[in-house]
Parts: structure tokens; C-alpha cells; sequence
């Protein structure tokens, strides 16, 4: 995973998948939990391959690890709102992944929360659809667990 | 296809209802994931962090008129899930999602997951002599745990229950106790200790060891203070609020574990209705419900409505910030329809319950 590169200050190297080197200050990439063990093995030479962040995706993190500190405290809310406000639902499911894979600090809460306030309440065939799950139940599958978890108050009134 | 770890992290932020009646039926691997008792947890954790808390509404005079409160963008919202009381049921005590109820018609008692089909029948109680079926018990879960227990006093004694184990009550090392301790719900911390405040001390039990562990002394004189004091858990610690002056104004007090000592910490009161309601309130009774954060929230019954003496009364929820000392009416659950209603700190789970017919 880790490659020499040419030296300079202390910063750390991430590689992503698509081929784009970003230089991080070590606080930074302290935060990303997956990369922690390699940052203390490494030195000012080595770049970090993310195998499964692209260009953009790291470049979300790095404005979160950097942005969130810098709110008041007040203002993370507002921080964490405007961070997640513009992205697509593909660009959430890709950058959950990354998220996710690096184990970032924060930001995996974050991000699922966002991504459950986009599916909850939603049909079933639409969180299918939207997370590209196929149905591996059989109708009778189906009827079957919807009868052992049919409600045992059903209502009707004893009065 | 998002890894499996990231499908637990977003369904975990869902809410429960929707969970249990669309999202297991997305796929094999959904039901599977709703169903395990670490995900029920995660997402039970995750719902209490909501703010204000998840409620329930209970209506002694008309119980089917009992109803649940969701927290959905910091308001309650009214679901549409079925009480489980009905005529002659009874709430006694609610722990993550889980309601312990009392049926008077078949003398029995009971747990109840609302939104899973299941329940859990109580084995008969040690004895059934001078019960109120109300003060003498407490439900609580053991932290990280599916278990859940039972704390139940009587005549001298003191009992635990653990549900689906043992099916049988257990008396309490060191549990044989003075007659006075029929006055309090105990209040559990949420960790190790349950709390029973008694007209002479307050006694710790741990909850793990199902042993007494020790005592604190009371905040007050007993003897110099009627009527008698509320005991609530303040998000740490231990709280007791005592009435002054003819119930106009209280004094809350809060427990020290270290020192062992109780220290004054605020005196609330005297309530302006008129600015929180619109007009004066002619109260027959108030009582003090549970902390929200800074708020703490009570009812007062008023029967003001009342133009026969048969007519029902009213409950009205306040909620008093002690900080900023102003008194809100709480909107949503401030006029419930006529009864006697109590509010509970309850957030629906999917925490389910060992079966009676396993």
C-alpha cells in the first residue's frame, strides 16, 4: 500500500484510486482510523494508496476534518448541514464508502444519518431501487414474515 | 452495494416504525440485520439521543385513549401505533421501549414490545396482599444486555425478576427491610445502581448482583415535610423535589454520591399560568413527570372545564426551564383530551422479548 515519494515537510501522502496525491497534515490524516498504523510507520517519502477513495470523496474529508474544528461550536450544526446539502444521492452512497472504509472520525454518523433521512418513511420498492438491492424473497417467503410480525394490537377496541 | 457494516450504520439513524413494517422487507439480509439484538441496541441508542425524548401519553381513565409521541426534528410528532393498554390495564413502568402494564381484570402482569408481536406473561408475584401494583415495581434493562429485570417490593421484603430466566422471583440478599418501603418508586440511574427512597433513607440496589449495596440519607426531615417529595433522575444524578408553601414553590435537591450528601440546588416557583396558559388555572393536583434537560416537566389536573361534579377533568403539561426560569406550556401534549393522563419517557425499540411458549 505504501510507495516512496519524493521528501518534503511532514505532511502525509494519500494516493487515491483515481491517481490524484493530496498531502495532509498528520493531524488530518490521524483522523482517518483505517491509515493510522501506517502513518506512524512512515515518513515524509511514503504515499498512503486509498483503494477505495477517489479525488473527490478525500477531497469532501479533508474539507470536513478541517472545516469542522474551525465552526464554533455553535455553528456545527449549520457547518454539517452545509457540508452534506449539495451532494447527489450517488455521491452520498460513494462518499459513505470512502467514509466508511477510512473509518473517519465523525463523518460516518453523519453521512449515514444523511442517507437514512433520505430513505426513511420511503416505500419498499423505492429503498430497493435506491440502494440497487434485489428481492430474494419469495411471495410466500414474504406473507410468511409478514404474519409473524403482524402487530399484536390490532386495534380493535375492547369497549 | 454498500458493504454490509455500512447498510448497519444508515438503517441505525431510521426510525423504529418504519423499520419494522417496510424496511425488513427490503431483502433477506435487512431482515436479518433488523432482527439481531446488537442492531436493536444501536438503533435504540440512536433514537434516545434525539431531542426532546421519544413519550407516551397514558390515559388512567380511558387507557385505549393512551398514545405514543415520536421526536421527529426536535417535536413530538403523534405515531399511529396501537396502545397496548386496554380497560383495566395499567402502565406501571417503561424501560428502551419495553412497557411493564398490569391487567386488574385477570390479575396478571405483563411486558410488552408495542411494535414487535411479542410480550411476556410475569410469573406470579411472591404475594398479592396490599398491593398498589403501581409504586412497588420498576422495569429495567441491564445496560448492553437483552435482559431484563424486575425490581419488586413487598411486606418487608424485596424481590428480583430476570424475564424468560429462572421464571421465578428472587429474594434480595440483605434485602429484608423496614415496613416503609411502600412510599417511592425507585429511580434507576441507567447504570449500576437503582435507587429506592424509603421514609428513611434511600437504598441502592445493584442491579448486576441484585444485592443491597448501601444507603443515603434522606434530603429532608421526613417528619417536617408533607406532602411528601418526588424523587426523578436529573441526566447524572439523583434529584428530589420537595413542595414548600403549600406546593406553590419547590425546592430541588440533588445527591452527591461522594460526599454522600444532598445539596440544594435550585428553589423554583411560584408558576405564572397566566403568561404560559392565556388565564389562571384552578389545579387539583400537580406532579412532577421527569427532567428534559434543563426543563423539568409536570402536570397539573385542573377542573376548570368541569359544570357538573361528574364531569371529567383536564391534564395540562408544563415544562419549567430552571435555568432560564421560564414556565412553557408544552404544545403538543399540553391538552390531551379529558382523563387523567401521566406522560412517560419512552422511545419505541426493537428490542424484543423472550417468548412464554419457547
Amino acid at each position: 500500500m505504501a510507495e516512496k515519494a519524493s521528501p518534503s515537510s511532514n505532511s502525509i501522502s494519500l494516493k487515491t484510486v483515481d491517481g490524484k496525491i493530496f498531502k495532509v497534515s498528520p493531524a488530518i490524516a490521524n483522523q482517518m482510523l483505517t491509515i493510522q498504523p501506517l502513518i506512524k510507520d512512515s515518513d515524509s517519502s511514503t504515499i498512503i494508496s486509498l483503494p477505495d477513495v477517489a479525488a473527490f470523496h478525500l477531497t469532501k474529508i479533508i474539507e470536513y476534518l478541517e472545516g469542522k474544528p474551525a465552526a464554533a461550536p455553535s455553528a456545527v450544526d449549520a457547518f454539517e448541514a452545509q457540508f452534506v446539502k449539495d451532494l447527489s444521492p450517488e455521491e452520498l452512497k460513494g462518499l459513505l464508502i470512502a467514509v466508511g472504509y477510512l473509518k473517519v472520525n465523525g463523518l460516518v454518523d453523519l453521512m449515514a444519518n444523511t442517507v437514512a433521512k433520505l430513505i426513511e418513511n420511503k416505500s419498499v420498492e423505492y429503498v430497493r431501487k435506491f440502494f440497487g438491492v434485489v428481492n430474494d424473497f419469495t411471495p410466500a417467503e414474504e406473507a410468511k414474515c409478514r404474519q409473524e410480525h403482524a402487530w399484536a394490537f390490532d386495534g380493535v377496541d375492547e369497549d | 452495494m454498500l458493504p454490509e457494516d455500512i447498510i448497519i450504520e444508515i438503517l441505525s439513524w431510521a426510525p423504529t416504525m418504519w423499520l419494522h413494517h417496510h424496511a425488513r422487507y427490503v431483502c433477506k439480509t435487512w431482515a436479518a440485520i433488523i432482527d439481531t439484538f446488537h442492531f436493536a441496541q444501536l438503533q435504540h441508542d440512536r433514537a434516545c439521543y434525539s431531542k426532546p425524548p421519544g413519550l407516551y401519553l397514558s390515559n388512567s381513565m380511558l387507557p385505549n385513549t393512551s398514545y405514543f409521541m415520536d421526536s421527529v426534528n426536535g417535536q413530538f410528532v403523534r405515531n399511529d401505533l396501537v396502545t397496548p393498554l386496554t380497560k383495566g390495564t395499567y402502565l406501571i413502568s417503561t424501560c428502551d421501549g419495553i412497557m411493564f402494564c398490569n391487567c386488574n381484570y385477570l390479575r396478571e402482569y405483563f411486558v410488552v414490545n408495542p411494535i414487535l408481536n411479542c410480550s411476556f406473561t410475569i410469573p406470579p408475584l411472591p404475594s398479592l396482599n396490599g398491593i398498589s401494583g403501581f409504586l412497588e415495581f420498576t422495569l429495567i434493562r441491564v445496560p448492553h444486555t437483552a435482559k431484563f429485570k424486575i425490581f419488586f417490593a413487598h411486606s418487608n421484603f424485596l424481590y428480583g425478576l430476570t424475564i424468560g430466566i429462572g421464571n421465578s422471583w428472587k429474594e434480595i440478599v440483605g434485602g429484608k427491610i423496614e415496613p416503609r418501603m411502600r412510599m417511592w418508586k425507585p429511580v434507576y440511574s441507567g447504570s449500576n445502581n437503582l435507587y429506592w427512597p424509603t421514609m428513611e433513607a434511600v437504598i441502592v440496589i445493584d442491579i448486576y448482583k441484585e444485592i443491597i449495596v448501601g444507603e443515603y440519607p434522606l434530603p429532608y426531615n421526613y417528619a417536617l415535610n408533607y406532602p411528601s417529595p418526588k424523587y426523578l433522575w436529573m441526566g447524572n444524578c439523583l434529584s428530589s423535589i420537595v413542595g414548600t408553601n403549600h406546593d406553590t414553590s419547590f425546592k430541588i435537591y440533588v445527591l452527591d454520591i461522594d460526599s454522600r450528601r444532598w445539596s440544594l440546588h435550585r428553589e423554583i416557583g411560584t408558576f405564572d399560568y397566566v403568561a404560559a396558559y392565556g388565564h389562571e388555572l384552578t389545579i387539583t393536583t400537580m406532579s412532577f413527570c421527569f427532567w428534559m434537560e434543563d426543563q423539568i416537566v409536570f402536570k397539573i389536573d385542573v377542573d376548570e372545564a368541569r359544570t357538573t361534579p361528574i364531569d371529567p377533568s383536564t391534564t395540562i403539561f408544563f415544562g419549567y426551564n430552571i435555568n432560564t426560569r421560564q414556565l412553557t406550556k408544552i404544545e403538543a401534549i399540553a391538552d390531551a383530551g379529558e382523563g387523567f393522563w401521566i406522560a412517560w419517557r419512552h422511545t419505541n425499540s426493537l428490542i424484543s422479548l423472550p417468548s412464554n411458549h419457547a
